[in-house]
């Protein structure tokens, strides 16, 4: 009998009854290509877990930590228990809208500061992060960005919507993104705050001018690196 | 000593986030639920709203994916 991969996977993962798994057992027993599924399956269970225990095992922020009796350590466990739950309802269902071609086709002939070089694009009339800016407000944390990185991550926050902005600086432009189901959505945008001039930085006026927009849409201000992180992995949603 | 492993802790985050990243939604919220955060496939395909084969076959789907863009291929 040949076992399809979910059968192997689902063996791995010991989601088998047992009967069928003692069934699957003996056949990985003398299969050396099947062991070596099993096992990096499992390898990679391990790595990815490892991976984002520090997001799981994250603390509960203060001001739901205080409403809580920190003597008692089952409230604790309840409390984090449903917090992880309200997450998991929450988890994002990506849907990369702003895939190039679909982006391609809503392109207006408008010119925005940086759409010759395929940072901005317009959806629907409003202006949003493309190419590499939309790569670096997706993937890049404020915390841990090269120091050579083109686009310089300032900040993250929630808007008053609870929306996820974050405060860029790039050679080209300078600005606050949110995001939003199609993508990150260019709410500020001013000139780029970088010079030509390499490896020299410095902190501009318009970083500072940024910094005050910024405050002014953060009602819960910024983010922490593991909140950032945390956001992160969820998609920014 | 202590930089180089956190120096090595930062790369090893980018190419799993990366890895992720790239991942359809739904073979990502399969691995997140099943490999990361540690459900049944029962309890995974309950938060999900599929039955338990689909989010088996989208499971290894994001298995194959991530092994293979990780360099990991059994």
């Amino acid at each position: 009998m040949t076992i399809t991969p979910e059968r192997l996977a689902a063996f791995a993962d010991g989601e088998l009854p047992e009967a069928e798994a003692r069934i699957v057992e003996a056949q990985v027993a003398q299969d050396s290509d099947l062991a070596r599924q099993v096992a990096a399956h499992r390898a990679l269970r391990q790595r990815l877990s490892a991976h984002f225990a520090p997001i799981l095992n994250a603390p509960l922020p203060d001001h739901l930590l205080t409403q809580l009796a920190p003597s008692d350590p089952q409230v604790v466990d309840f409390a984090k228990a449903r917090d992880r739950r309200d997450r998991q309802r929450g988890m994002p269902r990506w849907t990369w809208i702003a895939g190039p071609a679909l982006a391609a086709s809503l392109v207006l002939a408008v010119v925005l500061p940086g759409q010759e070089k395929g940072e901005t694009t317009l959806i629907g009339g409003r202006a949003y992060a493309a190419g590499p800016l939309a790569d670096a407000l997706d993937s890049q944390l404020s915390a841990s960005q090269p120091a050579s990185a083109p686009t310089r991550i300032l900040l993250s926050f929630r808007d008053s919507a609870g929306a996820y902005c974050r405060g860029f600086s790039g050679r080209v432009e300078a600005g606050i993104a949110c995001r939003d189901p199609k993508g990150w959505e260019l709410r500020k945008l001013i000139g780029g705050s970088r010079g030509e001039g390499g490896d020299y930085r410095q902190a501009g006026s318009q970083d500072a001018e940024l910094m005050a927009l910024a405050q002014d849409m953060a009602p819960g201000g910024a983010l922490d690196a593991s909140q950032e992180r945390a956001a992160k992995t969820r998609g920014w949603r | 000593m202590g930089a180089v492993g956190e120096q090595e802790a930062t790369v090893e985050l980018g190419n799993v986030d990366r890895a992720m990243a790239r991942l359809p939604a739904e073979q990502r919220e399969a691995v997140l639920l099943v490999m990361v955060e540690g459900y049944s496939y029962k309890e995974a395909a309950e938060i999900i709203g599929c039955p338990v084969g689909t989010l088996n076959s989208r499971l290894v789907r994001g298995r194959d994916a991530l092994l293979a863009l990780l360099g990991e291929m059994p």
